[in-house]
């Protein structure tokens, strides 16, 4: 019964009765892009988990509330939560997931994400690989907790990141 | 989780000995498709249109028929596993998830309802649910020990084990198991339960006769799926964040090997011989082959869009 209470004094009845974080149905992104800047330039910037906010245009601020966790702030909307799987130096890989989630902040229930780099003849190739759920993982989810709504909302952010990475490397040369 | 080069793909695939003629059956989630390779050709043989997001995959080999749950619509399809044709339609409601079949004869099957928390006993035959049974919370992955007439069922949200009587609505426990069980697995010789707990990365180990936990496995990252093989020799665990297959040896549980497969691997099953494994990977659309004479991958096939196959998706 203190899980429905904390739930009660927290407002969050408010919500829609939604079916738990992980549904059955993975969605997956898969984006690339090719920056003109050296590997470890470009893995300086994306490996400090801290620093989302210097070069990702929909992030307005992180915390760090403990190592491992960042609360990103996303602009105009509100918080969410993600920690730290994996950082691999040697091999330039990172992956970390939705720790907290707020379908109202970004309409997905849960995700991990991967970002990878790797060296090609014209700089650094950065993948960005998502699996995640959407919103609303019971069978009959309105429109904007659907996974449509979830795969635009996790390629948008993917992708409007590393075009601001991008420019912000490639503009320092 | 930087791409390998797939040399392995350029090899001719030559499998000495290799009598019986297996096939891979593949849940493509994503394209609303099921797709059937032959394991001795490496050849796709079907691809079958279904209804939205197939998943789980149970296959009656004597009952040349197999089973696909669609969540998303609380349906379960029959395909015929000769002529590839629907042979009908189970509507279950809820969430169908992880689905099993009763070899043993009886015309059994068993499906987990993610959304109902409930254990649905389906007669093959007439299509319908007969029993509801209820387990813990989110249940994903079961296993079907035939000859000891037990159902092990993995409940993701509320990290247990539920153990259930094949024939009789009888529960003979309920396990706690390290964080969100997903997948399950009994050996051969039903006396060891594995479970793989996604968020703990490890195998929670539970003896079969009297339910206790005899040993916590540490595995990679997010372990999916669990398989034994045939001789009692291995347990294998499919770790989707690693993007590899751990090795144990099912008697002493000590870590033989840690097989690169491909991108969000989902599902491991072995060969009805214990010669080989066969990985499901999600992410990069491919079927790892790993030899298990050598714990080595042998070949990486492509396959159609976003391979889940949650169960046993290998058969003759």
């Amino acid at each position: 019964m203190k899980y429905w209470a904390s739930l009660l004094l927290a407002g969050q009845f408010l919500l829609p009765n939604l079916a738990v974080a992980h549904g059955p149905t993975p969605q997956k992104i898969d984006e690339q892009i090719v920056i003109a800047a050296p590997l470890d330039a470009v893995w300086q910037q994306v490996s400090e988990f801290g620093a989302i906010a210097d070069w990702h245009p929909l992030v307005a601020k992180v915390e760090l509330p403990e190592q491992g966790t960042r609360v990103l702030t996303l602009k105009g909307k509100g918080n969410i939560t993600e920690s730290l799987d994996d950082m691999n130096a040697d091999e330039h890989t990172m992956s970390y997931r939705l720790y907290e989630e707020d379908i109202t902040v970004f309409p997905v229930s849960f995700y991990s994400v991967s970002i990878e780099l790797e060296q090609v003849e014209a700089g650094t190739e950065m993948s960005w690989k998502g699996r995640f759920y959407r919103a609303d993982t019971g069978n009959f989810p309105p429109e904007h907790y659907s996974d449509d709504a979830a795969v635009v909302a996790m390629s948008e952010f993917a992708s409007t990141g590393m075009k601001a990475l991008k420019q912000q490397l490639e503009g320092q040369k | 989780m930087q791409l390998k080069p797939l040399y392995f793909c350029l090899l001719p695939l030559f499998v000495p000995g290799a009598v019986v003629a297996e096939r891979a059956f593949l849940t493509h989630q994503a394209v609303d498709s099921v797709s059937v390779v032959d394991l001795q050709t490496s050849e796709r043989i079907a691809e079958i249109g279904v209804a939205a997001a197939p998943v789980g995959v149970a296959i009656d080999s004597a009952g040349k028929r197999f089973y696909v749950t669609h969540p998303e619509k609380g349906l379960i399809s029959v395909i015929d596993s000769e002529s590839y044709t629907k042979i009908g339609e189970i509507r279950t409601g809820g969430q169908p998830f992880g689905i099993a079949v009763d070899h043993s004869g009886k015309r059994q099957v068993f499906v987990a309802d993610w959304e109902r928390n409930a254990l649905l006993v389906v007669n093959p035959e007439s299509m319908l649910v007969v029993d509801v049974l209820a387990v813990g919370e989110n249940p994903a992955g079961l296993a079907v020990d035939d000859k000891r007439r037990r159902i092990y069922i993995a409940n993701r949200e509320s990290h247990t084990l539920t153990v259930l009587d094949a024939d009789t609505p009888d529960q003979y426990a309920d396990v706690k198991t390290a964080k969100a069980p997903y997948a399950v697995t009994v050996s051969e010789d039903g006396r060891q339960i594995f479970v793989a707990a996604i968020e703990d990365n490890s195998l929670t180990v539970i003896d079969g006769e009297d339910y206790s936990v005899t040993a916590t496995l540490k595995c990679g990252d997010k372990p999916y799926s669990v398989a034994t093989t045939p001789d009692n020799k291995y347990v294998l665990v499919a770790n989707q964040g690693s993007n590899d297959l751990w090795v144990f040896d099912l008697n002493t549980l000590e870590k033989l090997a840690e097989i690169t497969v491909g991108e969000m691997p989902e599902s491991v099953d072995v060969s009805a011989d214990g010669r080989f494994a066969y990985v499901t990977n999600w992410f990069s659309n491919d079927l790892s082959v790993i030899a298990l004479d050598s714990l080595k991958e042998i070949q990486r096939l492509s396959v159609a869009e976003s391979p889940r196959s949650l169960g046993r998706f290998i058969a003759d």
